[in-house]
């Protein structure tokens, strides 16, 4: 012999209302599947922002530490140079040669002329025979400046250059174009 | 007794009696004029129990309700169906039931008889009425005797035969290796030397005489758990 199970009570079949809760809870189950679907897509977008602001933030960061870092490193070769191209353009070579060029003193010889881009001026070595030909010369320089832009730094009478007469040295300041 | 619930709500019913507990109670037996008012009595003390709040029960029926019987192999069953309906239609003649019949068959290999176990129609559907009426959920409807067999193998696992003796019924099974012979049932049950000589018959009318045996006895007034199980000479 063995166990009986019988029994006679009748399994009702589900009602509406069971169908409906069910339905239900299957609706809300979709529902936060869904919702948490697009949460989690939400927070991968979000994310993805975050490392991508990160990034340049660091990349910013990294960029300042650089300028900052920048003093405290040795100039490159080329800089000397550089500044000095740099500040020959914001000389007028043309307008001072042509200065020297437009003005010819019997008595004056210029025998070297030295661009200076550091302080922007042209230092002119001249010859001279007399005092009266050097200021002359040094007035036609001048002639239609609204300043005396040429100024006789030294004169050395004494002192005789490679031809045997004195020299004199010119100087004139130019500040950017003019 | 091993498969007997212990806690919830349970009933025995009969035909001139009904019993139940509600929690852990005491049983409470009550004598009833027929099936409908035993079930009415129950379904109103559940509902009058304040402690409850899901009237739910499950139902212990008894052996004069709910019969065994042998529905021997019949050739050219197609199906599982068509062995239930014949075993329907042989239940009232097989088993003393009056009126159609609902039955619950057993599970057996192909060409073997099949224990099966009937409950009159109308009896299962005045028991389901009447507690629908109260709002009271029947959750189990289990033949008692059943229990009884479940706690008498778990003693003895080889048993081969069982008289379950309940108020109103004699109810005795038979069969080895799983396999139930023979069944019969006593209802309403005789005084009680007609009651022992119907039994004497039976166990010779059977060919169960032989075998380990056990008498498990519910009297009224006690507690389902309470039966008393004895050795069957």
């Amino acid at each position: 012999m063995r166990r009986i199970e019988a029994d006679f009570v009748r399994r009702r079949p589900p009602g509406r209302a069971w169908w409906g809760a069910t339905v239900l809870l299957l609706g809300a189950a979709v529902a936060l599947a869904a919702w948490g679907w697009t949460v989690r897509e939400d927070a991968a977008g979000v994310r993805a922002q975050m490392q991508d602001w990160n990034a340049r933030v660091d990349a910013l960061a990294h960029q300042a530490t650089r300028r900052a870092e920048l003093p405290n490193e040795p100039p490159p070769a080329y800089a000397a140079d550089a500044q000095a191209a740099l500040k020959l353009q914001r000389v007028p070579v043309d307008a001072a040669l042509a200065s020297l060029e437009s003005v010819g003193t019997v008595g004056v010889l210029p025998v070297s002329v030295d661009i200076s881009a550091a302080d922007a001026t042209v230092r002119v070595q001249v010859e001279f025979s007399s005092y009266e030909a050097l200021l002359k010369y040094l007035e036609d320089l001048n002639a239609g400046e609204p300043n005396e832009r040429w100024i006789l730094a030294t004169a050395q009478g004494t002192a005789q250059g490679a031809s045997g007469r004195p020299t004199a040295l010119i100087v004139s300041r130019w500040r950017g174009r003019e | 007794m091993s498969s007997v619930r212990s806690e919830g709500a349970q009933a025995w019913l009969g035909w001139r009696g009904v019993a139940w507990r509600f929690g852990e109670q005491p049983w409470q037996w009550q004598p009833a004029d027929g099936l409908e008012a035993g079930v009415t009595a129950v379904a109103v003390a559940l509902k009058a129990d304040a402690a409850v709040r899901r009237p739910q029960l499950t139902l212990w029926l008894a052996g004069s309700v709910a019969r065994p019987f042998i529905v021997q192999p019949v050739p050219g069953l197609q199906s599982w169906t068509e062995a239930r309906r014949l075993a329907e239609a042989l239940a009232p003649d097989e088993t003393g039931l009056t009126g159609p019949c609902e039955v619950w068959l057993d599970a057996a290999p192909p060409g073997h008889a099949v224990l099966g176990v009937a409950i009159e129609t109308a009896t299962r559907e005045t028991i389901e009425r009447v507690l629908a009426a109260h709002g009271v959920r029947a959750v189990a409807m289990r033949p008692w005797w059943t229990a009884a067999l479940a706690r008498a193998l778990d003693a003895q696992p080889a048993l081969s035969r069982i008289v379950v003796a309940e108020p109103e019924s004699l109810v005795v099974l038979a069969g080895r290796d799983g396999v139930f012979s023979a069944t019969a049932t006593c209802a309403p049950l005789p005084s009680p030397e007609h009651a022992a000589a119907w039994l004497q018959r039976s166990v010779l009318s059977l060919g169960i005489a032989d075998g380990e045996g056990v008498r498990v006895a519910l009297s009224a007034g006690a507690g389902l758990d309470d039966a008393v199980m004895e050795a069957w000479a």
